[in-house]
């Protein structure tokens, strides 16, 4: 019997096997072809057994598998061809024509008579393995980009949140602000009266209330013009806030009417800040263009002991009344109106300046 | 116990390990597109029961190993090891995968056992060879796990010889480590240095 018949004979069995498996001599003739192969590659065994498989698949002879090959018919451990590093051993198309990847297992069998021994192939099909790994790696590329994306939208939604805030900030500040003098306005002065006359009503505190108003304004308006108005009334605005502590609060109350909260001031002290902001405007000199004017303010005030007040607008409403007083008296002046005068005291008319 | 190794018989089992390591590079570098280089910084003995003390202190983490058994002049298995890491970072450089995809789990397993193969048979292979001993081999085996659970060779118990022989594979820029675990089951390191004392002889006589 010749080594073919031998082979034949010998590795019958793995005809039956599910993978590819073929046998090659030292010299790379094929001793064995399984019908596996057969069907993989359409290469009938009649066709291969007997020839050098290198002239069916040349690749085997390049020094990456020769070398690894050759140890192998010198009795050396298996060796191990991954489709990772290299697809596949035997090509073998798919019906769609693509390769089926391989795992290759080359082990030494021993050969009948000589030295050297036989190198038995296994080829195992990983095809559908592989293409396992590849979808879940296209499904993880997916998640991930997705995830990414996800996380950009987020960021961006942030970003806006921040804007947002930035925005809300701003139109919170202008709402409580008059845009002409920058001063608080008359909303938020209410709402600063109320908070601080309740909190002295119950620390036991004084706090006083100026209300101010300049003298004929409507003639600086009629004789001037209204850009000449408004420029007397951002330089009062400052000289009032200029007279006054830190912690008062400072408001334009109506057209040229301003409004000075005073906490933790009694009587006196509220007498002497309030005389103040009178002469700092009685005695400046407000120039515009080649105009040069002089203002006056006149200034009621009130405070929450001196009056035993227990509701917050009535601190408002007995500063008003001497603000009426003052004009009634004369203008630039500042008044105060005892409590013993609430009886014969009336609530201003408006529209007196 | 076995009987400590002259410095003859060190010296020529660290020049087979040499032998074989330079063999798989060279094997290596016919099968791959990038340049690979392969170094054995320290080749050291210890017995199984030491493991443990093993300075590169693996400890419990998991680590990928391919694994062989031998048998035949010599009965033992031989391991490489590599920490996770090492090998993704290995794995990565040779197909070109991302170390940090996940999916790389998926190809490192083909990879790993195939360069594996290739080193481990470089080197028992010329051990086998130039000793003119032969081996029979099993099929390399892929597994993943502890350290201890992967190499313990089970009833044996720990009178086992182990010969750790570090290694550092280079790709491009990279630098990785791997260790290949040699473990001679009772009595065999002792034939094989039995052996190497042979291979002596003759030249000394």
């Amino acid at each position: 019997m010749n080594d073919f018949d031998q082979a034949a004979h010998r590795f019958a069995i793995l005809d039956h096997a599910p993978i590819g498996q073929f046998i090659l001599r030292k010299d790379f003739v094929t001793l064995f072809w399984n019908r596996c192969l057969e069907a993989w590659t359409g290469i009938p065994r009649e066709k291969i057994v007997g020839s050098c498989i290198l002239g069916h698949f040349p690749h085997l002879g390049t020094a990456k598998y020769a070398s690894r090959i050759a140890g192998i018919f010198g009795g050396g451990p298996p060796t191990v061809f991954s489709s990772q590093l290299h697809k596949y051993v035997i090509p073998a198309p798919l019906p769609g024509g693509k390769q089926r990847f391989q795992y290759t297992v080359v082990t030494a069998v021993p050969a009948p008579a000589g030295e050297s021994c036989y190198a038995m192939f296994a080829i195992q099909d990983v095809t559908s393995l592989t293409e396992a790994i590849e979808n879940h790696r296209c499904a993880l590329q997916q998640v991930l980009t997705e995830m990414e994306e996800r996380k950009k939208a987020q960021a961006e939604l942030l970003a806006n949140a921040e804007e947002l805030k930035k925005l809300n900030l701003i139109l919170e500040e202008r709402s409580i602000r008059d845009g002409l003098t920058g001063l608080f306005n008359h909303r938020h002065f209410y709402d600063v009266l109320h908070r601080d006359f309740l909190l002295a009503s119950r620390n036991g505190q004084d706090i006083a209330c100026l209300l101010l108003d300049l003298d004929y304004f409507k003639q600086v308006n009629d004789s001037y013009g209204h850009p000449c108005g408004d420029f007397v009334l951002k330089e009062v605005a400052a000289l009032v806030r200029r007279s006054v502590r830190e912690t008062d609060v400072v408001a334009r109350y109506g057209g040229e009417e301003f409004a000075v909260l005073l906490p933790d001031t009694n009587l006196e002290g509220a007498r002497v800040i309030a005389e103040q902001v009178r002469s700092v405007i009685e005695t400046h000199l407000f120039c515009f263009g080649p105009a040069t004017l002089n203002i006056s303010a006149s200034i009621g005030l009130a405070t929450r002991l001196s009056h035993r007040l227990s509701h917050p607008p009535d601190l408002l409403a007995w500063a008003d009344r001497a603000l009426y007083r003052a004009k009634g008296d004369g203008r630039n002046r500042l008044v105060y109106l005892p409590p013993a005068e609430a009886g014969i005291s009336r609530l201003p008319a408006a529209g007196t300046s | 116990m076995m009987t400590a190794p002259t410095d003859f018989q060190l010296d020529v089992l660290k020049e087979l390990v040499n032998v074989g390591v330079g063999k798989a590079a060279a094997a290596l570098n016919e099968m791959l597109e990038s340049h690979i280089e392969l170094e054995v910084p320290s080749i050291t003995l210890f017995q199984f029961e030491n493991l443990k003390e093993d300075p590169e202190g693996f400890g419990d983490a998991v680590v990928s190993c391919v694994q062989l058994r031998f048998h035949g002049s010599f009965n033992g298995s031989a391991a490489l090891v590599f920490p996770p890491r090492s090998a993704a970072k290995l794995v990565a450089a040779l197909t070109g995968e991302d170390p940090e995809t996940p999916s790389l789990n998926a190809v490192m397993a083909g990879t790993l056992n195939e360069v594996g193969n290739i080193l481990i048979n470089a080197v028992i292979g010329t051990i086998g060879n130039m000793l003119a001993k032969p081996f029979d081999f099993s099929l390399p085996n892929y597994v993943e796990g502890r350290l201890e659970e992967l190499l313990n060779p089970g009833e044996q118990g720990a009178d086992l010889t182990v010969l750790l022989i570090r290694t550092r594979f280079r790709v491009q820029d990279r630098q990785v480590e791997g260790n290949i675990f040699l473990i001679f089951e009772i009595g065999f390191f002792d034939a094989l240095m039995t052996a190497i004392e042979d291979l002596g002889l003759p030249c000394r006589a």
